[in-house]
């Protein structure tokens, strides 16, 4: 059923874009690996990527300059064999049209999902969710559209408009409980902005969706950035 | 001609005799069809001379104005007295009339507009002639002039331009102006009207521009005595001889000046700068066409003015003494057509100049006030060198000038010298190879250079320091000053993002190459250090975000120099202009006659006698947040001297958090007023530096629409003439707005009226008006008035459209052009429905449109209000909060009603000096920087309001109403306790007002006993006398009053203590006591609910517990006491009430306050 609902995606005519705070990748085994940008980083003022890992040492933390980074020239950042595997969060720290800009998958890793308090999609397709153990309910909130989740071809939730709001700008909503260890698809249907609480973790591709190490979630990153001498 | 001022001269030339009808170009923009009827004002005074009301079509789409018409009539009493018709194809009908010939009474202005023989609607207005509600004012006069910091010593004089404010009416003919000496002697003058009181000669002059010359005069401040000069004005005063020495000739080559000594070429065909330049007959420099401002890109191209081929010249101003030659274009690169304009290299042409050359009859020099404005994109370009070159052969020696040290003299050898202030505290001067010469803290920014025959070329830059990095270079024929300096430096030692050094913008301020790029480490290191990487714009990170994603196109940097020439032998002579120069002079009209003039509204001067803690709170607040600003180094050209919004956490750390302002709460303002209604200097120095600060980096002065860049958050582009806000971390970054809350213009308006510099007078005219008027199709003219609501939609907080108000008012003054009135109109409608308080805008609304509606909601408000602040009547007010600047202006508006004591008691005495103090501490967090503007913008007019209350109460003392005892079937008696230490006869006496027939007194003994019991009849004063009756101690005195009719001041008694004892009383104006510790055991007050809010401080004026109410009489207010007292604060409500057994002994100081013995019998609760 995976695989037919993938198919039916993968149909859709499209160029993904998503805003996402955070992505967290995982290398099951010691390899080299890449964070390969493709797409384009619009602001003038470029944007820094910032990889990692769960124990907070700092894999890459590298300036890219603003242009078109087409897939046969990507912006590439090594990560070579250092003995170590496990989950890394990879930020892009800039503007949101850049994050936008960007093509994913970014990495070259098998596993890579999307975490934020906030998302913006633009021509999505459905994305995909598995909600953490004990999170059983979630609330799923869209500015200015709605937003529906399926549970294979069935919808178990669509956000409505809000009491008291009005017209084109009105905020929509909706609570549903969901299980741990099933996926779920998120349609994001006419708005731009929208949010899920508490925050699950979004990939494109269910094959690529993994819970990582709570761990790398914790490590406070920006403390990491100061530029050694 | 500057078109500013167009309007208003046209104006001069009506014949006022009868309705007179115009078109105007008003732009088309927006879908929907509709018009706009604008009033200037809503009541109009005979001394107005003049009314005014305009027609502003919006077509909508696919409609074209010239098949719009519109009808108007004007009537009186359903009598018309005059009608008029005229096409809209221009957009806009104007329809100016004389008031001489209108009869008192109210008018109704009747309009349609007709597209074809549709008739697209129909608008109605009225507005009122009403007689003169001010004196008038005095035809003749004598002002005298200030010079508050002096004026040095020089041979020939020193030119100052004064700005003098007259009252309406008073003023209406500059021939009947002169200026004469403590002597009565006349000297040479020069004069220009800056402002009218209406778009009519006969209205008025509002602002008078006086330039004359001056040797030297001790200062004014502090001992505020000296006034040597004194302009009259007056019907007696006959025409004026012409003297001048100064001759401005416009020739086929430019502007051929001759100052007498001096002659001059400002080239029209390749500016540079100054050329053929005669002294005295000898030719002193020929810059042969290749002189004068450049700058230099990245890659090395040299770029020059004087490779503009079609600079506009003109001459802005001129007179006897002075003039001002104007010269803007294009630095054009070398060996290109300067076709060729984009925003990246490539280009011909890269970055405008606006360059003033100023001459001045009689004198050896000029200064030169020289514009940069970047058209580039900073993340792409940046800049080698930008400065302005002077070819002078043979040059052999030079001298540059130390602050406060010997000059150091340095021979003028081939390959160059130059002096490079590379840090705030730190010159070197150096040959060219780098070897260093000397060095130094300070370069006084004067440097001379004496050629083979021993002839002077000195040239002056003002805040040399403190606009660092500045280089003076010196070659044997050629001398450069770079305002960014060919030499730069680097500073490794500095690390220019540690927590105490990220607001210094070091990235801006050293190295070889000018590159506003914002560093992401910036950005990075406010997120370490406030521990927060959210860069949501309401967060610092968001914030510096806000840096990094903007773009420097568009910013100025404006450098103010003198040029000296001088003959050999004339060293003390160059010495003594230039220290002139540097020392900056101001000149001001004598405080008192500014404030009487109400050109500022109704504002009183100077008055730290009668005033002095307000007058200190603000001069702590004022002069306190500029110095931390030198304490925490904030020096240097792109940063000397902004705003900060919010506070210095102490040790040279800023909150990043909204880390600089543009000034969106009118700090601009701020500084203009308090140098005119004080001449304290210093204030006039804050608001130089701070003004050009503004109008070079907080405005927008070039766009290149094609330019990709958006702004971080907003996503705005640029927009001439606008403001920026406070998202950006750096002064030209983050949000713009040309209309809302972050502008303040009106302070560009007042520092222009005072201090007459043309670039003021450009930004806000050529930039801000005419993108307001002519540009307004421009899609980002919308994105730059996104928070106006144009009269509709008004929401709860209304601060845009106020502020627009405001804003708009000022410049309808400064310019009369007639097309702001369909924009000011609509504001204005906007107001009616929600008077939130920011900026001008209630001010300019009430004094200039003097619009009845807003009148009478200010007023319903303060009435309501002060009856009931939980009233729903209040609440149905359209939002008016009561600050003490409203509180004011009710009172102005409403003298007999007395608001000037609740103006007093909001404007809060102890912690608006608690606020002030704030600044003063290095170590400590200061409060918030911007309500610096919100406590002290409106003080002057709060002091103008209350003056006369103070004389008469000295309520900044301890005066205030008693609390008195509540009425509960009958009169309850009011209690108060007052001890005679020695035996004494001692008064009681009663101020206020009593209205109740049947009020008494009773005052007994300790013992009970009754020393004299008295009727107190109707009235406002009434005194009873207890006599010595041979004891001491304590008198109860019980005042049976009507808690409701009558009211009493404080104290009562000319005896040393005195209290207030209850439990239970009624206090229907703002109120603040001390209270003693209270006899409850546990050192605890109780307060309980009514319609009240209650504050408690500690005798320091710390914070005990914040205004808020008791919840209920279950749950009173708890307050942990201080064993030595505190202050009981009360603003809102009437009725307040203690626990039965613990009642507050309330006393107006701590000095009166005692606890009376238990003999006494205080409780007073029903």
């Amino acid at each position: 059923m995976l695989t037919a609902l993938l198919a039916k995606e993968n149909a859709k005519e499209s160029s993904p874009e998503l805003f996402f705070k955070e992505a967290f990748v995982r290398e099951d085994t010691d390899k080299p690996w890449a964070i390969v940008l493709k797409g384009e980083i619009a602001s003038l003022a470029g944007c820094y990527i910032i990889v990692h890992n769960t124990q907070g040492r700092q894999l890459a933390i590298r300036h890219v300059e603003s242009g078109r980074y087409p897939s046969e020239a990507p912006f590439r950042i090594e990560i070579a064999v250092d003995g170590e595997t496990g989950d890394y969060r990879v930020l892009i720290v800039g503007h949101q049209q850049d994050v936008m800009g960007v093509k994913l998958p970014m990495t070259t890793l098998d596993y890579e999902v999307y975490g934020s308090d906030n998302f913006a999609a633009r021509n999505a397709p459905s994305l995909w969710f598995q909600i953490r153990p004990g999170e059983e309910q979630s609330l799923f909130s869209g500015h200015s559209g709605a937003v529906r989740v399926k549970d294979g071809e069935n919808v178990v939730l669509q956000t409505q408009i809000m009491k008291g709001g009005k017209g084109a700008s009105a905020s929509t909503t909706g609570k549903v409980q969901l299980q741990p260890g099933r996926f779920y698809q998120l349609e994001i249907m006419d708005t731009f902005y929208f949010s899920i609480k508490p925050n699950p973790l979004l990939a494109f591709d269910p094959r690529r969706w993994f819970l990582p190490n709570s761990d790398v979630g914790q490590v406070a990153w920006w403390q990491l950035t100061e530029e050694k001498p | 001609m500057r078109i500013g001022i167009l309007f208003w001269l046209l104006g001069c030339g009506i014949a006022l005799a009868e309705f007179h009808q115009y078109s105007a170009k008003w732009e088309q923009v927006g879908s929907e069809k509709k018009f706009v009827l604008g009033l200037e004002r809503e009541v109009y005074e005979p001394i107005d001379a003049a009314g005014r009301f305009v027609i502003a079509l919006q077509a909508g789409a696919q409609a074209k104005p010239e098949a719009f018409f519109a009808k108007w009539v004007v009537s009186r009493e359903e009598l018309e007295v005059a009608s008029g018709e005229g096409s809209l194809a221009e957009g806009m009908l104007v329809v100016d009339f004389p008031l001489k010939e209108l009869k008192i009474g109210t008018y109704q202005v009747r309009v349609e507009v007709w597209e074809g023989p549709r008739e697209v609607g129909v608008d109605r207005r009225e507005f009122e002639l009403r007689a003169d509600s001010m004196a008038s004012s005095p035809i003749s006069g004598r002002i005298p002039l200030i010079f508050p910091s002096g004026i040095p010593p020089t041979k020939a004089g020193y030119p100052l331009s004064i700005g003098v404010p007259f009252p309406p009416g008073a003023l209406k003919d500059l021939g009947r102006l002169r200026v004469v000496n403590a002597a009565g002697k006349p000297i040479p003058a020069q004069f220009i009207a800056r402002g009218g009181w209406g778009y009519a000669s006969q209205a008025g002059i509002r602002w008078l521009g006086v330039d004359i010359q001056s040797s030297a005069v001790s200062a004014w401040w502090p001992e505020r005595k000296t006034t040597p000069y004194f302009l009259e004005y007056g019907l007696e005063i006959g025409p004026r001889a012409s003297t001048s020495t100064l001759n401005v000739i416009q020739s086929n080559d430019g502007v051929r000046v001759d100052t007498g000594p001096l002659q001059f070429l400002i080239r029209s065909d390749g500016f540079n700068l100054i050329d053929d330049v005669t002294l005295r007959k000898k030719k002193v420099l020929n810059q042969a066409g290749k002189g004068g401002p450049y700058l230099i890109d990245q890659e090395g191209a040299i770029y020059r003015a004087a490779n503009d081929a079609r600079p506009q010249v003109m001459i802005e101003e001129s007179g006897p003494l002075r003039a001002v030659i104007r010269v803007e274009g294009w630095f054009v690169k070398e060996g290109t057509s300067g076709n060729r304009t984009h925003y990246r290299l490539p280009t011909d042409r890269l970055c405008r100049f606006v360059t003033r050359v100023e001459a001045y009859a009689g004198l050896p020099w000029v200064r030169v006030l020289h514009t940069w404005i970047n058209t580039s994109d900073s993340y792409h370009v940046a800049f080698r060198d930008l400065g302005f070159s002077l070819l002078r052969p043979e040059n052999r020696e030079v001298e540059f000038g130390v602050l406060g040290e010997a000059p150091i003299k340095v021979p003028v050898k081939p390959d160059g010298v130059y002096l490079i202030q590379h840090l705030p505290d730190r010159f070197a001067v150096c040959r060219e190879d780098g070897q260093e010469i000397a060095s130094g803290k300070r370069s006084d920014g004067v440097l001379t250079v004496t050629d083979a025959a021993g002839a002077l070329l000195t040239v002056g830059h003002r805040e040399t320091w403190q606009r660092f990095p500045k280089e003076m270079e010196v070659l044997p024929d050629e001398l450069r000053f770079h305002v960014w300096p060919a030499h730069g430096r680097d500073h490794p030692e500095i690390d220019p993002y540690a927590r105490d050094r990220y607001h210094q913008l070091w990235f801006a301020h050293q190295g070889k190459l000018l590159d506003l790029k914002f560093p992401w480490q910036t950005l990075f290191a406010v997120m370490r250090f406030t521990d927060n990487p959210s860069t949501s714009i309401y967060k610092p990170a968001g914030t510096a975000m806000g840096g990094v994603q903007s773009s420097a196109m568009g910013i100025a940097i404006t450098s103010d120099f003198q040029i000296r020439f001088g003959e050999a032998g004339e060293v003390s002579e160059a010495q003594m202009d230039a220290a002139a120069f540097q020392a900056r002079p101001v000149a001001n009209a004598h405080p008192d006659w500014v404030a009487s003039s109400m050109a500022l509204g109704p504002i009183h001067p100077y008055d730290p006698k009668r005033f002095p803690e307000l007058e200190k709170a603000a001069e702590d607040a004022i002069f306190g947040i500029w110095k931390l600003q030198d304490i925490t180094g904030e020096y240097g050209m792109f940063l000397y001297r902004g705003w900060h919004h919010n506070p210095h956490e102490g040790r040279g750390f800023w909150n990043p958090y909204r880390l600089y302002s543009a000034g969106h709460h009118y700090e601009s303002y701020m500084p203009w007023l308090y140098f005119a209604r004080s001449g304290d200097p210093r204030h006039a120095e804050i608001g130089m530096a701070t003004m050009r600060h503004l109008t070079d980096l907080g405005m927008i002065h070039y766009d290149n629409p094609r330019y990709e860049h958006e702004e971080f958050e907003t996503r705005q582009k640029r927009l001439v003439g606008s403001t920026r806000h406070t998202n950006g971390f750096v002064f030209w970054g983050g949000d713009h707005a040309i209309l809302g809350h972050p502008t303040s213009y009106g302070g560009v308006i007042l520092a222009y009226y005072l201090t007459g510099d043309l670039r003021y007078l450009q930004v806000l005219t050529e930039e801000w008006q005419k993108t307001l008027l002519d540009d307004r199709a421009n899609p980002q003219w919308a994105k730059a008035t996104a928070t106006m609501n144009w009269g509709e939609n008004v929401r709860e907080i209304n601060r845009d459209n106020n502020n627009a108000v405001g804003e708009l008012l000022d410049l309808y003054q400064l310019t009369y052009d007639p097309r702001l009135l369909a924009l000011i109109q609509p504001c204005v409608e906007g107001m009616k429905q929600n008077m939130y308080e920011w900026g001008m805008g209630l001010e300019n609304a009430l004094i200039f449109r003097r619009t009845p509606q807003l009148r009478t909601q200010l007023i319903e408000a303060a009435e309501t209000r002060r009856a009931d602040p939980m009233s729903d009547k209040y609440k149905a007010i359209p939002r008016s909060a009561m600050g003490p600047g409203r509180w004011a202006l009710a009172a102005w508006l409403e003298p007999e009603k007395g608001f000037e004591r609740e103006a007093l008691w909001e404007a809060d005495i102890p912690a608006t000096v608690q606020f002030s103090e704030s600044f003063l501490q290095e170590a400590s967090p200061t409060q918030m920087p911007y309500e610096i503007a919100d406590r002290f913008l409106y003080q002057p007019r709060l002091l103008h309001s209350t003056r006369k209350l103070v004389d008469a109460e000295g309520l900044l003392g301890p005066s205030q109403e008693l609390p008195m005892a509540s009425e509960l079937g009958g009169k309850h008696p009011t209690r108060v306790v007052v001890r005679e230490d020695a035996d004494t006869e001692f008064t009681i006496r009663l101020r206020g007002t009593i209205r109740s027939g049947d009020a008494r007194l009773t005052v007994l003994d300790e013992s009970g006993g009754v020393v004299c019991e008295t009727v107190i009849p109707s009235g406002k004063e009434h005194s009873v006398t207890v006599p010595k009756d041979g004891r001491t101690g304590e008198y109860l005195l019980l005042l049976y009053l009507q808690a409701n009719e009558d009211k009493i001041l404080t104290p009562l008694t000319n005896l040393p203590k005195e209290v207030y004892p209850s439990s239970y009383w009624i206090s229907p104006t703002p109120t603040r006591f001390f209270v003693g510790a209270p006899n409850s055991t546990n050192g605890q007050i109780k307060l309980e609910p009514g319609k009240n809010t209650y504050a408690i401080e500690s005798n320091t004026g710390n914070s005990i517990l914040m205004e808020r109410k008791a919840d209920s009489f279950e749950n009173p207010l708890v307050c942990e006491f201080p064993s030595g007292g505190a202050w009981l604060r009360i603003r809102n409500g009437k009725y307040f009430s203690t626990l039965i057994n613990e009642p507050l002994i309330m006393a107006v100081s701590p000095e009166y306050w005692f606890e009376p013995t238990s003999a006494v019998p205080i409780s007073n609760h029903p």
